[in-house]
């Protein structure tokens, strides 16, 4: 695994008395203060922290250098206690372990004591520093996430467009014009209707909005520890914006939960890395506001486009989702299931084997009244890979093409 | 007082140090101690002159106003003690995290086992779970599936209708309060005949015939 250093900071002590007066406030100056902005999720990362004393011996020196939460230690300790002769310096360094998300270091505790525990006084430097642990999408085999939104863009792609013109696919017939080419004539049409020339058109195909809905509520998720079904609802949107972007389409996210953390539509390489850094800063987030899916803002979607919602789905969510279809979204639900995700944790019991079947049921019957209001449902059983299921669910052109 | 030498015949000086009552006697007083002196001037004289002026002060004043000011004090000592404040160790507000369903429903069946209330309970909710799903394969509302079945124009098997005839009987907690106060200290009979693994099955089997059927 690469290892990734970071010089945490630089402290300067000046002035700082060992002597029976009072320890003095020893003045710190950051003198280079240089975090990597991103590593990989995962990474170790090795904090290096220097200090410098510029005035007289210090006996005893306790420093701790705040660790932001989920971080955890793998080597060395961010704590040290040493005895700084006056105009020396130490560095000792520590190694951490990344997981996904936006870390911010704050300060640097010092607490100066005197010979024999006399007297002590503790000071708190800022030392603000950032970075964050960027996902890292893993190869896939989904090369496409076959969409159908009613609404496309102008330009090319291969999205169908409802429309007729050069394509791949039969759309229809229609009356000759001056200039098509001999090879678009449906001759057989002509020869039921003397007289007239009819041609074929095929369906136009072009690149689409979608707005990815990334479902971050701490209630559907169902945390467990540090685990929560979010993790894999980040590793679907992930490898769906690969092939959606991919596929030359210009792609939103929305992250709903706490907040609304919205990425504006993009195309391209650009975009997916937006996304991505969006995606590594999301976590569980608790609100009244957006305890329903009431609050969602649908106006950030252009009308009539494709919204992919990534969601293990409340059983109180469906009516929120009827009415985006009832905006003329056109609605594919990546959902996760929560029931064999939380069995993990639970004991086998008899009792927990009918609560899950019942539990199991109410699913299906939430998925059904969805599919009757033309929400396309993939439930994704967590314990397979998510390319697996989608490559056999999303590739096919039948499943979400609209009622 | 002088005494004569026997010897020499000169005069010596020796002083007696006089008796205390003759000090008295001739109205003398004895000199203090240098502490009690210091006391006396240092401390004690400026208390008692300031005490002196605050009783003058007090006397000076009408006893309507004294108890009036008194009164007042009271009553702004009072305020200050009730005033609202921020208590620092109430803890800040987190939302409850809430259980989930499977949670929920393992919480009813676990004690379904021995309770009747939970047994009630968890045969609402697969009545409510039945209806529904009936009501997405067939397209008809509740109370026209509920008269199929009793009419025998819905073929369903024995053990949904005795669960759909249970929650006729109960369909409230009033209800349920009812029947239990009837009988006080013995079960209610069609609630322990309610069995939910069997009547899961027979749902299962009931959508499976169904789906054939389609």
């Amino acid at each position: 695994m690469a290892t990734w250093c970071c010089w945490r900071c630089r402290l300067c002590f000046t002035c700082c008395s060992a002597c029976w007066p009072p320890p003095k406030l020893p003045i710190c100056k950051l003198r280079a203060a240089c975090p990597i902005p991103a590593c990989p999720l995962g990474a170790e990362l090795i904090v290096t922290l220097t200090i410098q004393n510029n005035g007289p011996a210090l006996g005893e020196l306790l420093l701790t250098d705040a660790l932001p939460p989920n971080l955890s230690l793998t080597d060395g300790s961010n704590q040290r206690l040493l005895a700084l002769p006056a105009n020396g310096s130490h560095s000792f360094s520590y190694t951490v372990q990344v997981p996904r998300g936006r870390y911010a270091f704050t300060a640097v505790t010092a607490v100066v004591r005197e010979p024999f525990d006399l007297r002590r006084r503790q000071f708190r430097y800022d030392v603000p520093g950032s970075f964050f642990a960027y996902l890292v999408p893993r190869a896939s085999n989904l090369k496409q996430v076959t969409i159908h939104p009613r609404r496309t863009r102008v330009y090319a792609g291969i999205v169908p467009a409802r429309v007729g013109g050069e394509g791949m696919d039969f759309f229809g017939v229609r009356d000759y014009r001056p200039g098509d080419s001999q090879r678009q004539i449906n001759w057989r049409a002509g020869a039921r209707h003397p007289g007239s020339l009819f041609s074929n058109e095929f369906e136009q195909e072009r690149v689409a909005d979608v707005g990815l809905i990334l479902d971050a509520r701490t209630a559907s998720n169902i945390p467990y520890g540090d685990q929560s079904l979010l993790e894999y609802s980040i590793e679907a949107i992930t490898l769906m914006v690969d092939a959606l972007l991919n596929q030359g389409n210009r792609v939103a996210l929305l992250i709903y939960g706490g907040a609304v953390d919205y990425t504006l539509p993009g195309y391209g390489k650009l975009q997916k890395e937006r996304i991505l850094q969006a995606l590594s800063g999301a976590k569980l987030q608790s609100s009244h506001v957006f305890a329903e899916l009431r609050s969602l803002p649908t106006r950030l979607f252009p009308a009539q486009s494709q919204i992919i919602f990534v969601s293990p789905l409340l059983p109180g969510d469906a009516p929120f989702l009827r009415r985006l279809r009832a905006f003329d979204y056109e609605v594919l639900l990546v959902s996760p299931n929560p029931i064999g995700y939380e069995r993990r944790f639970l004991p086998p019991t008899p009792d927990m084997a009918l609560a899950a079947e019942l539990a199991q049921l109410e699913r299906e019957l939430l998925h059904n009244q969805l599919l009757q209001a033309g929400i396309f449902v993939l439930d994704w059983e967590v314990e397979r890979p998510f390319d697996e299921i989608a490559r056999a669910h999303l590739q096919t052109t039948r499943l979400t093409r609209p009622v | 007082m002088w005494q004569n030498d026997e010897k020499g015949g000169g005069e010596t000086a020796v002083s007696h140090p006089p008796p205390l009552p003759g000090h008295l006697a001739a109205g003398r007083r004895p000199a203090l101690p240098l502490p009690a002196r210091l006391f006396r001037q240092v401390i004690l004289a400026p208390i008692l002159s300031r005490v002196a002026t605050i009783y003058g002060i007090y006397r000076g004043f009408p006893q309507n106003v004294m108890w009036g000011f008194l009164l007042f004090i009271a009553f702004v000592m009072a305020l200050y003690v009730l005033r609202p404040s921020p208590n620092p160790s109430e803890p800040p507000f987190a939302e409850e995290k809430g259980e989930s369903r499977l949670r929920q429903l393992a919480l009813v069946t676990n004690h379904a086992q021995t309770g009747q209330h939970a047994r009630w309970e968890l045969a609402r909710e697969m009545q409510s779970l039945t209806l529904s799903l009936m009501q997405l394969e067939t397209a008809e509302t509740p109370e026209t599936l509920r008269e199929r079945i009793q009419l025998g124009d819905l073929p369903a098997p024995p053990e949904i209708v005795q669960l759909l005839d249970l929650c006729a009987t109960l369909p409230s907690y009033r209800s349920f309060l009812e029947a239990r106060e009837a009988a006080p200290n013995q079960r209610i009979a069609q609630i322990d005949q309610f069995d939910p693994q069997t009547t899961l099955d027979a749902l299962h089997r009931w959508r499976k015939s169904n789906q054939e059927l389609v």
